[in-house]
C-alpha cells in the first residue's frame, strides 16, 4: 500500500460542490455558521455548467406576472403538469418558484447587473417566454457569476478547499460524519470530518458517445462525472428516477458544441428554425418589449428530428433575423450564457457571421437531467435518505427543469437546513470508513503498467450507448450490467500522476452511475413520455409506475421503493 | 493545442492556470503556462476571459469547425418575421425528437 498524505480537515458543514447550487449553499450557511468549507473539483470560480456564465434565470415576477393574470399558484402548476407531468416534488418546486425572485435580489445586492433602461417592464427587467405559458424567464448579465459567488462565499468566512475531487461519504451511527476526497494536483487524501453534509456536485456527464467524437466536446461539464451520486450510493443513500434519461440530450450547433438553446434562448429574437428546403420550422419570437402574440410563441408542429426523419435536412439556426437593436440584445445574450462568449471569440476567428451564415444544428448525447431529474430523494428541507445529508441543485432527484432557479433556491435552502441539523449536534464525528476508496487508488497508484483510463472512459460510453437507448430494453439493460460488471473485474487502471488518478476515479463513479441507470431501467416496466422508453413495455402503466423509483444499497443487497410524488 | 498563449504577451500570472475547469493547463512560476492536456480542453473560454492581458486564444481542431452555410437574412426593420409567424402553425414544444 503505497504512502497517501493524509490531510484532515474538520468543519461543522462540508459542502461538496462549487457550482451554482454549492456556492449559494455555502454563502447562506456562512451567514449562519462560522465552520463551514466549501469543496469543489476545480476552481469554483469558473466550474460547473456556468462556468463561463449563465444569461437567463425563470422565476415568478410578481408584478409581470399578476398583469398577465397568472398567481404563483398558476406557474406552479403549469410546471408540474405541463414540464413534469405531475412527477415532481411539488413541495420542493413550489419553494422553488416561490423564492427564486428573493435570489435574483441576492444577485443583484452581490454587484450582478439585473435591470436595463431599454425594458418597459416593471423593474426594468428584460423578460422573455422559455419554459413556461407565461413570460418569467429573466435575461441578465450573467458571465461572471460564478466569480461573484465564489468572492461572495469568502466574504462569509468560508473556506474554499478548490482541485478536490470528493469520492466517497463518511458514515457513523447512521448519520452523515463528512466526506473524502482526492487533491487533482497535490495527490493527497482529504478528509473532511463534518457534521452536516451539502452534496451539490451536479449531473452526471460523459456517460455517453457524443455526436462529435470527441469526448470533451460536450454541451455540459465533462468535468461533471456523477462523483456525488455514486458517493451518496455507495454510502447507502436512496436514489430516485435515476432511468429516465433525455434523448436527445439538446440540440446544438454541430461540430462546434455550444448551448444556448439555439436558436430559441439566448437566440431570442433574432433566431429561426429551418430546414433544408429553406422552410420555417421554428419562426421567430418578436422583440422584447412589443411582443403581443400567444402564450406559447415557441415554434410550429414540425420538430427538428421529424424534419431530419422526412429527408428534409439538415437543420439549421438561421440568426440573421431582426433589427439591429434584436441582434445587439441577442449577442449580448449569447456573450453572458455559459461558453457563449467563446462562441462568439471563435466565430470571429473563424468568419462565423450570424447576418451572413447559418448555423447547421444536430442532436446532443443524452442526459440524466433536467427533464430527467435523477438523484437523492429529498425532503421540504432537501435532506436526503441520510440524516445530515443534503442535496441541492441538479445534484437532487425529482425536480424536473429547476435548473439555474432550481440551484440557487435549494442551493440556500440546504445551505439553512444543515445549519440547523449541525446546530444540534454537540461534536464533529471523528470516524468513517473509506478503505474500498483507500484500496482502489492505492492500486491504480502502484501499478506499473496499468491501463490507461481512457480506455474504460470507451468501453463504459459503449455499454451506455448500446445498451440504453435506441434498443433500450430489460434483457438489453442485464447485458449492460454484466458488461460493466466485467469492466470492473478486468479493469487495471493505472496513473501517472494526480491528473490521471482523477480521471480513474472518474471511471469508478461513471461505472456506479451506469449501474443504478441500468437497474433502474430493469424495474420500472413501462415507457414514459420521453424520458424512458423501453421497446419491450411500450406503454406508460401509471397505476404501477406513476411514481419515483428508489433505489439504495443495503449490505450486498440493492433494495427497491417506490414513492408516490 | 487548443488554447495558444502569445508569448510575447503572457506574463506568467498562472491565471489560465488557476482557472481551468478542466485543468489542462501545466505552471511552474515565472513560466510561460504549457497546454498538457488539449484533448480535455472545453473551449468554455475561461483562459480567453480571465487573462489580464488577454494572451490567450483558442484553437479549433478541424472537426470541430463549424461549416458556413448562408443565411436567408431577414432584413432589418421589416415584419417579414411575422408574416412566416401567422403562416406556421403554433405548438409549444418544437426540439422533441
Amino acid at each position: 500500500m503505497p504512502e497517501f498524505n493524509i490531510v484532515e480537515h474538520t468543519c461543522d458543514l462540508c459542502v461538496v460542490g462549487g457550482g451554482l447550487a454549492g456556492c449559494m449553499a455555502a454563502i447562506r450557511a456562512g451567514e449562519l455558521n462560522e465552520s463551514v468549507i466549501l469543496v469543489d473539483k476545480s476552481n469554483p470560480e469558473r466550474s460547473g455548467c456556468t462556468a463561463t456564465g449563465t444569461d437567463h434565470i425563470w422565476a415568478y415576477f410578481p408584478e409581470i406576472q399578476k398583469a398577465e393574470g397568472v398567481s404563483l399558484d398558476d406557474l406552479v402548476e403549469d410546471h408540474i403538469q405541463s414540464l413534469a407531468k405531475g412527477l415532481i416534488n411539488k413541495e420542493i418546486i413550489h419553494y422553488i418558484a416561490a423564492t427564486a425572485y428573493d435570489r435574483i435580489l441576492d444577485l443583484e445586492r452581490f454587484g450582478m447587473k439585473m435591470r436595463y433602461a431599454d425594458s418597459t417592464l416593471p423593474g426594468n427587467f428584460r423578460l422573455q417566454y422559455q419554459l413556461h405559458s407565461c413570460r418569467n424567464t429573466l435575461h441578465f448579465d450573467g458571465r461572471d457569476v460564478k466569480r461573484v459567488l465564489t468572492e461572495q462565499v469568502r466574504k462569509r468566512g468560508v473556506k474554499v478547499a478548490d482541485r478536490v475531487m470528493i469520492n466517497d461519504l463518511l458514515v457513523h451511527d447512521g448519520q452523515v460524519a463528512g466526506a473524502v476526497g482526492y487533491g487533482t494536483r497535490d495527490g493527497k487524501l482529504h478528509v473532511f470530518h463534518a457534521k452536516a453534509v451539502i452534496m451539490a456536485a451536479g449531473r452526471p456527464n460523459r456517460l455517453y458517445k457524443t455526436f462529435s467524437g470527441l469526448v470533451f466536446n460536450t454541451r455540459m461539464p465533462p468535468a461533471l462525472t456523477g462523483d456525488g451520486k455514486a458517493a451518496m450510493f455507495r454510502a447507502g443513500v436512496e436514489l430516485i428516477n435515476m432511468e429516465f434519461v433525455s434523448i436527445p440530450g439538446r440540440w446544438s450547433s454541430k461540430n462546434l458544441v455550444r448551448g444556448g438553446g439555439l436558436p430559441g434562448g439566448s437566440y431570442q429574437p433574432c433566431g429561426i428554425g429551418v430546414n433544408g428546403l429553406d422552410e420555417v420550422i421554428r419562426p421567430r419570437n418578436h422583440e422584447m418589449g412589443r411582443w403581443q402574440g400567444p402564450a406559447t410563441p415557441f415554434g410550429t408542429d414540425k420538430t427538428f428530428m421529424g424534419e431530419l426523419k422526412a429527408g428534409r435536412g439538415p437543420i439549421y439556426a438561421d440568426m440573421s433575423w431582426g433589427s439591429q437593436q434584436d441582434q445587439t440584445y441577442m449577442h449580448w445574450a449569447i456573450a453572458n450564457e455559459g461558453s457563449g462568449s467563446c462562441f462568439h471569440h471563435l466565430n470571429q476567428q473563424y468568419g462565423i457571421d450570424f447576418r451572413k451564415h447559418k448555423i447547421e444544428l444536430w442532436p446532443l448525447e443524452p442526459e440524466h437531467s433536467a427533464a430527467a431529474a435523477g438523484g437523492p430523494i429529498i425532503d421540504g428541507k432537501c435532506q436526503t435518505s441520510l440524516p445530515g445529508l443534503f442535496a441541492a441543485g441538479d445534484e437532487a432527484g425529482g425536480v424536473p427543469q429547476s435548473v439555474v432557479p432550481g440551484a440557487l433556491t435549494m442551493g440556500h435552502l440546504a445551505g439553512e437546513s444543515a445549519v440547523a441539523f449541525a446546530k444540534q449536534m454537540t461534536h464533529v464525528p471523528q470516524d468513517g470508513n473509506f478503505d474500498t476508496l483507500l484500496d482502489f487508488s492505492s492500486q491504480v497508484k502502484t501499478r506499473a503498467h496499468g491501463d490507461a483510463w481512457q480506455e474504460a472512459q470507451s468501453f463504459i460510453q459503449n455499454v451506455m450507448s448500446d445498451y440504453n437507448i435506441a434498443y433500450r430494453s430489460g434483457t438489453m439493460a442485464q447485458r449492460g450490467i454484466d458488461s460493466l460488471a466485467y469492466l470492473k473485474q478486468n479493469m487495471r487502471l493505472g496513473a501517472a500522476n494526480p491528473h490521471e488518478m482523477t480521471h480513474c476515479l472518474e471511471m469508478r463513479n461513471l461505472i456506479e452511475c451506469g449501474e443504478i441507470i441500468f437497474r433502474g431501467t430493469i424495474e420500472r416496466r413501462e415507457s414514459r413520455f420521453r424520458i424512458f422508453t423501453r421497446l419491450d413495455c411500450p406503454e406508460r402503466d401509471d397505476a404501477n409506475f406513476f411514481c419515483f423509483l428508489g433505489q439504495r444499497l443495503e449490505g450486498e443487497r440493492v433494495v427497491f421503493q417506490k414513492h408516490t410524488p | 493545442m487548443p488554447p495558444i498563449i502569445d508569448q510575447d504577451l503572457c506574463h506568467c500570472c498562472g491565471t489560465c492556470y488557476d482557472m481551468c475547469p478542466q485543468d489542462i493547463f501545466g505552471f511552474r512560476e515565472d513560466e510561460i503556462p504549457t497546454v498538457d492536456y488539449p484533448d480535455e480542453c472545453w473551449y468554455c473560454g475561461a483562459c480567453v476571459l480571465d487573462c489580464p492581458v488577454d494572451a490567450v486564444r483558442l484553437r479549433l481542431p478541424l472537426q470541430m469547425r463549424i461549416v458556413p452555410s448562408s443565411a436567408n437574412y431577414g432584413e432589418p426593420g421589416t415584419d417579414e418575421a411575422d408574416a412566416l409567424r401567422k403562416a406556421a402553425a403554433f405548438s409549444r414544444s418544437v426540439t422533441e425528437p
